[in-house]
C-alpha cells in the first residue's frame, strides 16, 4: 500500500529515484510545437496494439516496433502536416490502464491529464477490443476529446471479427474509426478526424461513469483510484463490466476462420512438445548463420580498407604511404601525427567495422523477425521456470539472447522487465553470455588450440565439427555462469522474491520481412559506425601512442607494461614460452585491458605486441593476416592448449566492454551499479582461471 | 503388467476432471469462472483489473510451460501468462454465475 499512497513527499529513496526517474521521462515528454498554431495530439493504447507503427504512418518516422507488448519505453514525438495545419504527435508508453504506479503508467497518465494534449487518440487493438475499452474509458474520464481508433482491421478481418463501429461510437460518444496501420487503411480519415476534433468541427461528448468532467485532472484521479481497496476494486468492475456490454453489443465474431485454425496450429508446434527443439533449432540456426554470414563479409570488406591503407607495396600508394613520406621531412612531429592517425586511429576503427558489422547486421534482423512474428515472449514463457527459480525474471532469457548479438543492446533490452531488481540482475549478468565481438576472439582461440594437433590433419568436416562442439560448450558455460551469478546476486546484494509477473502473449503476426532487414541493417550500420568513431578511434589513439613511446633501452612503453603485468598473466594461465624471448602471460593480459573499448580488438592488439618483441621496436597493427595465420603465429608464440582455455573462459567471463558499461551506467543510472557490473564478471573470471589453472591444468602435463 | 498399466490409465482419465479450486489447479483446456482474487500486492492486482480479470470473468486455461508453470490464460480475448504465485490466489469455480446487467 505503501506505493499508494502519499508518494509525492516521502523520503525512500527508491520512491525518490522512482520519481526523478518519472520526471525526467516527463519532461522528454513536451509537445514541442513547430509553430504556435500546431496542435498537440496523444497516442495512447494498450502495449502491442500498432501503436508505434501507426505512429510511424502517421509521421512517416521510423520508430523501432515489434510484437513484444512494451516494446516503446522511451517516448517519442514527431510531426506531420495535413490541410496545411501542423500536428506534433507524441506516442506515449504502451499501458493497459492509466491507474497503476508504473513509471509508463505514469508518464502516460500525466501527459493526458497536464501535457497540454489537445486530443487523445487512444489505439485499440480490434481482436481483444474489449481489454482494449477499458484504457478507452479511463482516457474518456480524463480529457474532453478522445478518438478512439480501431488499429489492425487487417487481422480482426483475418479472425472473421467485425466492428460495429458507429454503434461504438454512439455508446462512447466520442469518434470511432477503423484503421489498420501497417496496410495504411483509414489513415486519411483519422487525420482529418483529428484535425475535425481539434478545430472543434466533430463534437466529442465523453459518456463518462465515475467522474462528472468539472472537475480538475488530479481529482479524477483519485476518484477513479479510490480511496480504499474495495472503492478501487468497484470502480475497476465499472469499466470492466462497460467494456464488455459494450463490445458484447458492437463486436461480432463469424465462426472459425483459417487464421485462427493457423495459430492454433503455430501453437502446437511452438509451445507443444516440439517446442524445445524447434527453439535450439532455431537459435542454433541463427548463430550458424550469423558466423557463417559474417565470415564471409568481413574478408571483402577487410581486404577494401587494407587497400586503402596500402594499396600495393610497391608503389607506395594508400594511407601508409604517408607515414613514410612524413618519416622523410625535417620535422618528427610529423611522423608521430600521422602514424598515431593512420596505424591508430584508422587501422583500429576499420578493424572493429570490418569485425562488428557483418555479424551486427545479420544478427538483429533475424532476431527482430522473430521479434515481429511473436516468437520471444513464448520463449521467455517457457523458460521462465528457470529463471524463476534463481528469483529473476524469465524475460531474461530474451536479454541474454540479445546480448548474443551485442551485450549493450542486451542491456538497454532489459527495460521489458518491470521489477527493477530483476532488471538488475539481467543487466549484471548479460555479458556472460558472449557477443559478436567476442566470438572472432573465441572461434580464433579454439583455431589456436587444435593448430598442430591431430585434429589439424583431420579432414576439414570432422576437425569443424569438434571446433563447433568446442563452441557451444563455452556458450553453455557462459549460460550457467549467468543462472548462477543470477542465483548468487539475489541470495547476495540483489536480495528479494521474484516478483510476480503478468506477461502477455501476443497473436502470431506475419513480419513485414523485406522493411525489417532493411530498417535494421541500417539501423546497425549506424551503430557500429558510430561506435567505431566514438570509442574504437580514440582506443587507436591511445594504444598507438603506449607503442610509439620508446623508453631506454628501446623497447616501447606498451612492451614494458606487458613485462610489468606478465606475473599476474601467468597466474591466470595466459603464460607460454615465446621463441623469441617476450612474455606471453603479460601479452595478451594487456590486450584484454587495452581492449576495454572493443572487445574485437583483443587479438590484434596481442598480434602487434608480440610482432613488436620480433622487431625489437614499433611496429604497426597488422590487418592482413588471416585466420590461419594468426593461429600459426599464436601458437609459434608459444601458446599450448592450456593457454587457450584460459584464454577463452577468461574471454567469456572477463569484464564488459566501455559501450557496456555505458549503456549500463545509463540504464540504472548510477555509476556505483556500472562498477559493480565491472566487479562481477571480472571477479568471476579471475577466479575461474585461477582455479582451474592451479587446481587442475596445473597438474596435468602438456 | 501392460494390460493393468493401461486400465489405471483409463481409471485417472473417468475421474477427470477435478473441480479446480484455484486458476493454478486449471487444466489446459478447460474453462473456467472467476469467484474472489485475494492478491495482496495492489499493483498486481490492479495488472489484473486491467487485463479484465475481476470477479465473474471468464477464463479459458490455454498452456502450460513444461514444468507446468506459468500457464497461460485466455481472458477477453488476449492470451496472458501468470505465474502460480498469483494464479494460485485467484478462486475458480467451473459454473458460470448469473448474473445481468443493462447499460
Amino acid at each position: 500500500m505503501r506505493l499508494l499512497s502519499g508518494c509525492a513527499g516521502c523520503a525512500n529513496e527508491e520512491c525518490a529515484q522512482r520519481r526523478k526517474k518519472k520526471d525526467t521521462a516527463a519532461t522528454q515528454l513536451k509537445g514541442n510545437r513547430l509553430k504556435p498554431d500546431d496542435h498537440v495530439i496523444a497516442l495512447a493504447g494498450n502495449p502491442n496494439t500498432g501503436k508505434s507503427t501507426t505512429f510511424n504512418a502517421l509521421t512517416g518516422m521510423h520508430q523501432h516496433t515489434g510484437n513484444w507488448p512494451g516494446k516503446t519505453v522511451a517516448t517519442a514525438e514527431g510531426r506531420y502536416e495535413y490541410n496545411g495545419k501542423g500536428f506534433v504527435l507524441v506516442d506515449l508508453p504502451g499501458t493497459y490502464s492509466l491507474l497503476s504506479r508504473s513509471q509508463e503508467e505514469e508518464v502516460a497518465a500525466d501527459f493526458v491529464i497536464n501535457g497540454g494534449a489537445e486530443c487523445v487518440v487512444v489505439v485499440c487493438e480490434s481482436v481483444c477490443l474489449e481489454r482494449n475499452l477499458v484504457l478507452v474509458q479511463q482516457v474518456m474520464e480524463l480529457h474532453d476529446k478522445v478518438i478512439v481508433c480501431l488499429n489492425l482491421m487487417d487481422e480482426a478481418k483475418r479472425h472473421g471479427i467485425s466492428v460495429d463501429a458507429e454503434a461504438l461510437s454512439e455508446s462512447l460518444g466520442v469518434p470511432v474509426l477503423l484503421t489498420a496501420a501497417g496496410p495504411k487503411w483509414g489513415l486519411e480519415d483519422l487525420k482529418q478526424t483529428i484535425q475535425d476534433v481539434c478545430e472543434g468541427k466533430t463534437q466529442c461528448c465523453c459518456k463518462r461513469t465515475i467522474c462528472t468532467g468539472d472537475e480538475p485532472g488530479p481529482l479524477r484521479m483519485e476518484m477513479m483510484r479510490g480511496t480504499s481497496e474495495e472503492e478501487s476494486d468497484t470502480v475497476a468492475a465499472k469499466f470492466v463490466h462497460r467494456a464488455e456490454r459494450l463490445s458484447a453489443k458492437t463486436v461480432s465474431q463469424s465462426g472459425e476462420t483459417k487464421a485462427i485454425k493457423r495459430q492454433r496450429i503455430m501453437d502446437k508446434l511452438i509451445m507443444g512438445k516440439l517446442g524445445i527443439p524447434i527453439m535450439l533449432v532455431l537459435l542454433f540456426f541463427i548463430f550458424w548463420f550469423t558466423l557463417f554470414g559474417a565470415d564471409l563479409l568481413t574478408d571483402p570488406l577487410q581486404w577494401c580498407f587494407n587497400k586503402i591503407y596500402c594499396w600495393n607495396d610497391e608503389t607506395g600508394m594508400g594511407l601508409h604511404h604517408l607515414v613514410t613520406l612524413a618519416g622523410q621531412t625535417s620535422w618528427s612531429g610529423w611522423y608521430y601525427i600521422t602514424t598515431v592517425l593512420i596505424d591508430g586511429v584508422y587501422v583500429i576503427a576499420t578493424k572493429v567495422i570490418a569485425v562488428m558489422l557483418p555479424p551486427m547486421a545479420i544478427f538483429f534482423p533475424l532476431f527482430t523477425l522473430l521479434e515481429d512474428f511473436g516468437y520471444l515472449p513464448r520463449v521467455a514463457f517457457r523458460l521462465d521456470n528457470v529463471f524463476r527459480k534463481c528469483g529473476a525474471c524469465g524475460k531474461q532469457s530474451l536479454t541474454m539472447c540479445m546480448g548474443f548479438g551485442c551485450n549493450a543492446a542486451g542491456v538497454v533490452g532489459c527495460r521489458i522487465i518491470d521489477s527493477p531488481r530483476e532488471r538488475k540482475i539481467a543487466i549484471l549478468t548479460n555479458n556472460f553470455v558472449p557477443c559478436n565481438g567476442r566470438f572472432p576472439t573465441i572461434t580464433l582461440v579454439i583455431g589456436v588450440m587444435f593448430e598442430n594437433t591431430l585434429l589439424d590433419s583431420m579432414n576439414i568436416v570432422l576437425s569443424s565439427l569438434v571446433s563447433a562442439v568446442v563452441l557451444v560448450v563455452v556458450i553453455v558455460i557462459g549460460i550457467l555462469y549467468t543462472i548462477g551469478v543470477s542465483r548468487f546476486l539475489t541470495k547476495t546484494i540483489l536480495k528479494g522474491e521474484p516478483s510476480s509477473f503478468v506477461l502477455e502473449l501476443p497473436p502470431y503476426r506475419k513480419p513485414q520481412v523485406l522493411k525489417v532487414i532493411g530498417r535494421s541493417i541500417w539501423d546497425r550500420t549506424l551503430k557500429v559506425l558510430y561506435r567505431a568513431v566514438v570509442v574504437a578511434a580514440p582506443a587507436g589513439l591511445i594504444i598507438c601512442i603506449l607503442s610509439l613511446i620508446t623508453l631506454n633501452d628501446g623497447n616501447s612503453l606498451i612492451v614494458h607494461i606487458a613485462e610489468w603485468l606478465n606475473p599476474v598473466g601467468t597466474a591466470l594461465g595466459f603464460g607460454g614460452t615465446m621463441a623469441w624471448g617476450g612474455v606471453l602471460g603479460g601479452t595478451l593480459l594487456i590486450a584484454f585491458i587495452l581492449g576495454i573499448p572493443a572487445n574485437e580488438i583483443v587479438i590484434p592488439i596481442a598480434i602487434m605486441i608480440l610482432t613488436m618483441y620480433a622487431a625489437g621496436g614499433y611496429a604497426p597493427m597488422i590487418t592482413e593476416m588471416g585466420d590461419a595465420t594468426i593461429a600459426e603465429y599464436l601458437v609459434s608464440a608459444g601458446m599450448t592448449w592450456k593457454t587457450c582455455i584460459s584464454v577463452m573462459l577468461f574471454s567469456l567471463l572477463h569484464w564488459p566492454c566501455a559501450t557496456t558499461i555505458l549503456s549500463i551506467k545509463n540504464e540504472l543510472n548510477s555509476w556505483k551499479w556500472a562498477g559493480v557490473s565491472v566487479l562481477v564478471p571480472t571477479l568471476c573470471a579471475i577466479a575461474t582461471c585461477l582455479i582451474l589453472n592451479w587446481g587442475i591444468l596445473w597438474w596435468i602435463p602438456v | 503388467m501392460r494390460e493393468k498399466g493401461i486400465h489405471i490409465a483409463r481409471l485417472k482419465r473417468k475421474t477427470e476432471p477435478e473441480e479446480p479450486a484455484t486458476l493454478f489447479d486449471v487444466a489446459v483446456g478447460q474453462t473456467v469462472w472467476v469467484t474472489a482474487i485475494s492478491v495482496e500486492d495492489p499493483n498486481m492486482r490492479r495488472r489484473l483489473q486491467d487485463l479484465g480479470i475481476i470477479c465473474g470473468t471468464r477464463v479459458l486455461c490455454k498452456q502450460k510451460a513444461p514444468s507446468g508453470n506459468p500457464k497461460s490464460y485466455l481472458v477477453r480475448g488476449a492470451t496472458v501468462a501468470i505465474r502460480r504465485d498469483v494464479s494460485e490466489l485467484i478462486s475458480v469455480t467451473t459454473t458460470p454465475p448469473e448474473y445481468a446487467e443493462a447499460d
